[in-house]
């Protein structure tokens, strides 16, 4: 399957054909996105890509004052036809009994192995939202060792860094810096990171990762492409040659999307496991 | 009762921490620990700094909290059972799918500040799953541990002091990206204080007059150790397992005194001027209250270009005092000489203000300097000292 998480409407509206399903952001309580949408607009997005499996993220850590309202919002869910909700806060699992929709385990960077992925599906959690920071065999090892669902990055920037702290917006602050850009980029020895200050503060990668080569080897139920940053042009040409792709022509699938962008790789699939330093 | 809670890198400063006033020390474990940069502790240390706190009376807790991956779960079973052999007070483990291990070979369970939680319905799942005590993620404001706290009625422990992460704990992979080395498996090169160019939307430069950064300004809660008392914080816990002794001495020594005379009634000057200056000294870098007053605007931020200046407030410790000479034997840490005003702390003595009139070297010959490192000279002084008393500059207030 195929999923979406769109950087602005027209990435869905431009290619209802291409994709399986969406994950949308919602406004106050989604992080690390910048297309985000009201509860309100959720029906009205539904009606648009009927037959799509849809997916919401929560995936701020929850405070103790926005608690009556999450629990309002994750009630009110139980009212349209989406397939689930990624969180981020363990609280969620608690509310787990009055959904009437699956519930994934989308901690970045903590989604890192099979007995706790196996640990989470013990408390009803039947999907999770692999990290990005993964190579390739321990994926595969986890796909082999439990029944959950499992989602996995295909394509986009991939985030590296969350901030409860305005870490952009202060800096301009302090030095009293007119700007406003809805998205900043960091610069240091000759690469460039994206980072966006909106609900929590967010840095990316510096280069877009293309994990299609490894689509078979992944083998996860679901592979999910970021519009984050992606030209809408562009974005509807991946999708497509995602669509199109096959055992023959995964290579020159993932070439085709290695000539689009400057700034591509592989991220961690083929890196060795960063292990403890001495 | 509270608890103040050390880091301690090795059994040397294990010792410190307890005899300078902590409670507990935290550890890591050589295989299952965050810190890989720190000097994690092998199994039969693990044993001695067990048998060292619990003849004081004080605890021992062992880190558990890297982020695990596939191949590190065959070992965590075992390595837990070791621990539990010997005793160790508690797990602060991260990962829930440890909890079960922890629970079958009867460890009590600390959740770690890697968990982030911050809100009491995150707390209370895992009070069900038999976590006694959570150390609360670092964005938590008063409020927020008052709320938990009063809901749950679990343990509660918050940092008091120490550096900061810029972002969420566990959720910063900024080290494996750009230096290849996993920041949730020790590896932390911190990113975080990196300077960086910041470009607008169109990729120009917004220049101020410091550089871009991650990075916080320290923690220290000080002043707020009354306060956070009263909303029946349990646990105080230093941060820093890479910190030195002396780091640890200073640190500890000033929030024993002010936990003990917050305990004590109608104790309303709990900390002074010296002990906020000695604080700020140690570590060489600004400090604030960070999350705790609901305030993280850019007064939170650090953007001083990375100059860092080392610390040499710290000039030697005490090996010895002879009653008969009244000479102490002083082994060097940073150059000091004749005429240098002094101060010398202890766990359990007021500071001792000194002019450093006498210096005698091995030979027992006057001398003017010491400048070696690790020299062992002895010095004169009225007062007796003890093993492990330290010895600093005596920073001498330009305001007058």
């Amino acid at each position: 399957m195929i999923l979406i998480m769109p950087d602005n409407i027209e990435q869905i509206k431009e290619n209802i054909n291409l994709f399986d399903g969406v994950i949308l952001s919602i406004d106050k309580f989604s992080v690390n996105a910048r297309y985000t949408v009201s509860i309100d607009d959720i029906d009205s997005i539904i009606k648009l890509i009927p037959n799509k499996e849809i997916f919401i993220s929560l995936n701020k850590n929850i405070e103790n004052n926005e608690l009556d309202e999450l629990e309002r919002i994750l009630l009110e869910l139980n009212n349209y036809n989406i397939k689930g909700v990624l969180y981020s806060d363990v609280a969620f699992v608690t509310y787990k009994d009055k959904l009437n929709y699956d519930l994934v385990w989308a901690q970045e960077h903590l989604v890192t192995n099979y007995e706790t992925i196996n640990y989470w599906y013990s408390k009803g959690v039947n999907y999770a939202y692999l990290s990005s920071d993964l190579n390739i065999n321990e994926i595969k090892d986890i796909v082999n060792n439990t029944d959950v669902k499992l989602m996995a990055n295909l394509f986009g920037y991939n985030s590296m860094f969350a901030s409860k702290r305005h870490i952009v917006d202060n800096y301009l602050k302090y030095f009293n810096i007119k700007d406003d850009s809805k998205v900043h980029y960091m610069k240091k020895e000759g690469k460039v990171y994206p980072i966006i200050d909106a609900n929590y503060t967010y840095a990316y990668s510096n280069n877009i990762f293309n994990g299609v080569r490894d689509y078979y080897n992944m083998n996860v139920d679901y592979y999910v492409i970021n519009g984050f940053l992606i030209d809408n042009t562009k974005f509807s040409k991946l999708l497509s040659i995602i669509g199109n792709i096959s055992i023959e022509n995964v290579e020159k699938s993932a070439l085709q999307i290695d000539d689009m962008f400057s700034n591509i790789d592989d991220g961690f699939l083929h890196k060795e496991i960063v292990s403890k330093v001495k | 009762m509270v608890e103040l809670l050390a880091p301690a890198g090795d059994l040397e400063r294990l010792k410190i921490a307890l005899k300078y006033g902590a409670d507990a020390v935290y550890i890591g474990y050589k295989e299952l620990s965050l810190r890989a940069n720190a000097t994690n502790f092998t199994y039969e240390e693990i044993i001695e700094a067990v048998d060292y706190a619990h003849k004081l009376g004080k605890k021992i807790y062992v880190t558990v909290n890297i982020v695990v991956h596939n191949n590190e779960l065959s070992k965590i079973e075992d390595n837990i059972k070791k621990l539990s052999e010997i005793g160790v007070d508690a797990l602060i483990i991260s990962d829930p799918s440890i909890f079960k291990y922890a629970k079958k070979y009867n460890i009590e369970i600390h959740l770690s500040t890697q968990a982030s939680t911050m809100n009491w319905k995150a707390a209370e799942f895992y009070k069900n799953e038999g976590v006694k005590r959570i150390v609360l993620a670092r964005e938590c404001d008063r409020e927020a541990i008052k709320d938990i706290i009063n809901k749950t009625k679990m343990d509660i422990e918050t940092f008091v002091h120490g550096a900061m992460c810029a972002g969420i704990s566990g959720r910063c992979v900024m080290s494996n990206v750009l230096t290849n080395r996993d920041a949730n498996r020790g590896g932390c090169s911190q990113i975080c204080r990196w300077d960086f160019d910041l470009l607008d939307e169109n990729k120009k430069l917004l220049k101020g007059e410091k550089p871009f950064t991650f990075c916080s300004k320290d923690l220290s809660m000080i002043e707020y150790i009354k306060d956070m008392i009263s909303i029946g914080i349990k646990s105080f816990k230093i941060e820093g397992r890479m910190r030195s002794s002396y780091y640890l001495a200073t640190v500890i020594s000033i929030y024993r005194k002010v936990i003990d005379n917050c305990m004590k009634q109608n104790c309303d000057n709990v900390y002074t001027i010296e002990d906020k200056k000695a604080l700020d000294n140690c570590a060489n870098r600004e400090s604030t209250c960070q999350f705790y007053n609901g305030i993280y605007d850019n007064s939170c931020s650090y953007y001083n270009g990375r100059i860092e200046a080392s610390n040499q407030d710290f000039l030697g410790v005490v090996l010895d005092y002879d009653i008969d000479t009244h000479l102490a034997t002083i082994e060097e840490r940073n150059y000091f000489k004749k005429g240098d005003i002094v101060e010398i702390f202890s766990p359990k003595k007021d500071i001792i203000t000194l002019k450093l009139d006498k210096i005698y070297d091995d030979d027992n010959n006057l001398i003017e300097v010491v400048n070696h490192p690790l020299q062992v000279v002895k010095i004169y002084i009225d007062e007796k000292l003890e093993k492990d008393d330290m010895m600093r500059i005596k920073r001498i207030d330009k305001k007058g």
